[in-house]
């Protein structure tokens, strides 16, 4: 498996088209995170922010600054970096005739798709990792702000989260590869299901809420209407990878983010937990904000799993004639 | 060997056969279906060490299944097989380190040169320090051993393969159509190869064509196959025996293939 993962690194390192995608992610996010840190440095100039004391760092990676926050960036084109590796892992060996030849030497089948998977991850956590060490040095010259231990720790999480959401978005490619002999097909089918993932599925969310719980007053919905929204969207969101990843990186990288929409905790909360809530403004500890992003981290994970058992039994079931 | 051959030839064998296990390929009624088609049909045959044994039938005979069936990539569907005195089904792994497999659209990564690629089959089978220079010698790609695959011809193509297959020393190799696509020349150079291997390394070669003069050239033993099916088995010379011919393996072909019909018709 050792010489399917260095053949595999090498060629995804030196191909073009990854080569083009990590390059414009770069891009992209060098500019969100440095108009972030330029707008943290003109409020920080201010001054009277003490209250963001342990969270101006994190903020590099979650403050719009007029564009994109880069979490919302990963969460749509992060996906692409999984699909450009993995849509032709199998196909593209199979249309040049090295496939029979891989196979007839002494290895397992299920060594050459794990193989081609754990280097797809390599690649991905070695991307990631640079970037997001890149963004963060960006963030301490132009924001100007050290991170604390804890934030760190925070953006270790969401590298981690990173490397599970993108590994299922490479999973699902593999799949696709096998089950579809045409490169082509394949990357049409990886990105029309990209597409309806990070893009659709939110517009679903909200058409599906708005026709299961209409609102008597459009213009004046109640706080009971507004939760019951909510909580549709929150289901929905809960099936797609892209708003799990949202989710789960807005809890991690924002200590003030309490897992679910204000109108959702304006109408459950009672006077008394509004009074809580405002007592713990100061934000979450590491440790409650990993246990609030758990449901989503799980899902996800499981999300991921699922993306390479399938490609791992579509492959192994496969006759050899058909390969 | 001609003189204006690119072959080399090789100082001592690579791997003489030296076990004793009886037949190198040995099946009993070896059956393979895809749902309800039956693809390969009761077959039983041996095939001794140091034979070059040739396959033969037309497309949908059943050759390359039974080959991925010897070579423990496909399973089959009843029957059983051995292959150097192992089960395929049981020792896939032990089956693939000593059989070499020349499938018939062999191909070749590119943007790697003959070398690279050589190097990354190596690394497949865990072979350290292979004889890379001798094997691409032998089969007349030294020269070339550091141009891409993309510049090279179909005949050069498939003598990379071949080393391909030689480079993990097997006992026993498979090729199936391995002249397929070549010119004259290629042709030629291939079957010197062919009929080299079991002379000087002591190799088995079970060749799966529907070229009949070519294997006629250089098999001992054929088996005639049509869907599936077993037609005919042994020398050349015994089977022109049986069908009352002379040793012609294109007039013995078609003497089984249309007793075959007739009898289907029947």
């Amino acid at each position: 498996m050792k010489a399917i993962i260095r053949k595999e690194l090498a060629d995804h390192f030196s191909s073009t088209r990854f080569l083009i995608i990590v390059s414009l992610l770069f891009m992209i996010s060098f500019l969100g995170a440095h108009l972030a840190s330029q707008g943290i440095r003109e409020v920080l100039k201010v001054g009277g922010h003490e209250y963001l004391a342990g969270r101006v760092f994190l903020m590099i990676f979650t403050a719009t600054g007029g564009f994109f926050p880069v979490t919302v960036f990963l969460a749509l084109f992060g996906p692409l970096m999984g699909l450009v590796l993995g849509f032709d892992a199998i196909n593209r060996e199979r249309a040049q005739g090295t496939l029979s030849k891989i196979l007839s030497q002494p290895i397992y089948r299920d060594e050459l798709i794990l193989g081609k998977y754990l280097a797809g991850l390599i690649t991905v956590a070695i991307t990631l990792s640079a970037l997001l060490i890149l963004l963060a040095a960006l963030g301490l010259i132009g924001a100007g702000v050290t991170p604390t231990p804890e934030e760190g720790l925070r953006l270790l999480g969401f590298w981690f989260l990173s490397l599970v959401y993108v590994g299922f978005w490479l999973g699902l490619a593999i799949v696709f590869s096998i089950i579809f002999r045409s490169v082509a097909t394949s990357a049409l089918a990886s990105a029309a299901l990209w597409i309806m993932i990070a893009f659709f599925l939110p517009v679903l969310g909200q058409a599906l809420a708005q026709v299961v719980t209409p609102t008597l007053d459009a213009q004046r919905p109640t706080y009971q209407e507004l939760a019951d929204r909510d909580l549709v969207n929150q289901v929905v969101s809960k099936v797609s990878p892209t708003g799990l990843f949202s989710q789960a990186s807005q809890v991690l990288l924002d200590p003030t983010n309490r897992g679910s929409s204000q109108a959702f905790q304006m109408a459950v909360s009672s006077r008394v937990n509004r009074l809580l809530l405002n007592h713990f403004q100061g934000g979450l500890s590491l440790g409650q904000s990993l246990a609030l992003m758990v449901p989503e981290l799980l899902i996800l994970f499981g999300f991921t799993l699922a993306t390479f058992i399938a490609a791992y039994l579509t492959f192994v079931r496969q006759e050899v004639r058909s390969i | 060997m001609s003189t204006d051959s690119p072959l080399k030839p090789l100082d001592k064998p690579i791997n003489a056969l030296s076990d004793n296990f009886g037949p190198v390929v040995k099946t009993r009624d070896l059956t393979k279906r895809y749902g309800r088609e039956t693809v390969v049909s009761n077959l039983s045959l041996e095939v001794q060490a140091g034979e070059i044994f040739g396959f033969l039938g037309p497309n949908g005979a059943g050759k390359t299944t039974t080959l991925l069936m010897l070579l423990g990539l496909s399973e089959p569907s009843s029957g059983e097989a051995w292959v150097l005195g192992l089960n395929p089904v049981k020792a896939p792994l032990a089956v693939k380190s000593q059989v070499g497999y020349l499938p018939e659209n062999m191909g070749f990564y590119q943007d790697l040169t003959a070398e690279e690629n050589l190097k990354f089959v190596c690394e497949l089978n865990n072979l350290k320090n292979a004889p890379l220079a001798e094997t691409l010698s032998l089969v007349g790609l030294l020269e070339n051993r550091n141009r891409l695959v993309s510049t090279y011809s179909r005949g050069m193509r498939q003598r990379l393969g071949l080393a391909e297959v030689l480079i993990k020393k097997p006992k026993l190799i498979f090729l199936d159509e391995p002249t397929l696509g070549l010119d004259p020349d290629g042709i030629a150079t291939m079957l010197e190869l062919i009929e080299r291997l079991p002379r000087e390394m002591g190799l088995t070669i079970i060749l799966s064509s529907h070229l009949l003069h070519l294997v006629n050239k250089v098999a001992n033993r054929v088996a005639i196959l049509n869907k599936g099916r077993l037609l005919a088995l042994g020398s050349v010379t015994d089977l022109a025996h049986q069908a009352n011919l002379e040793p012609d393996l294109e007039k013995i072909y078609h003497y089984f293939f249309k007793a075959d019909q007739q009898e289907g018709a029947a």
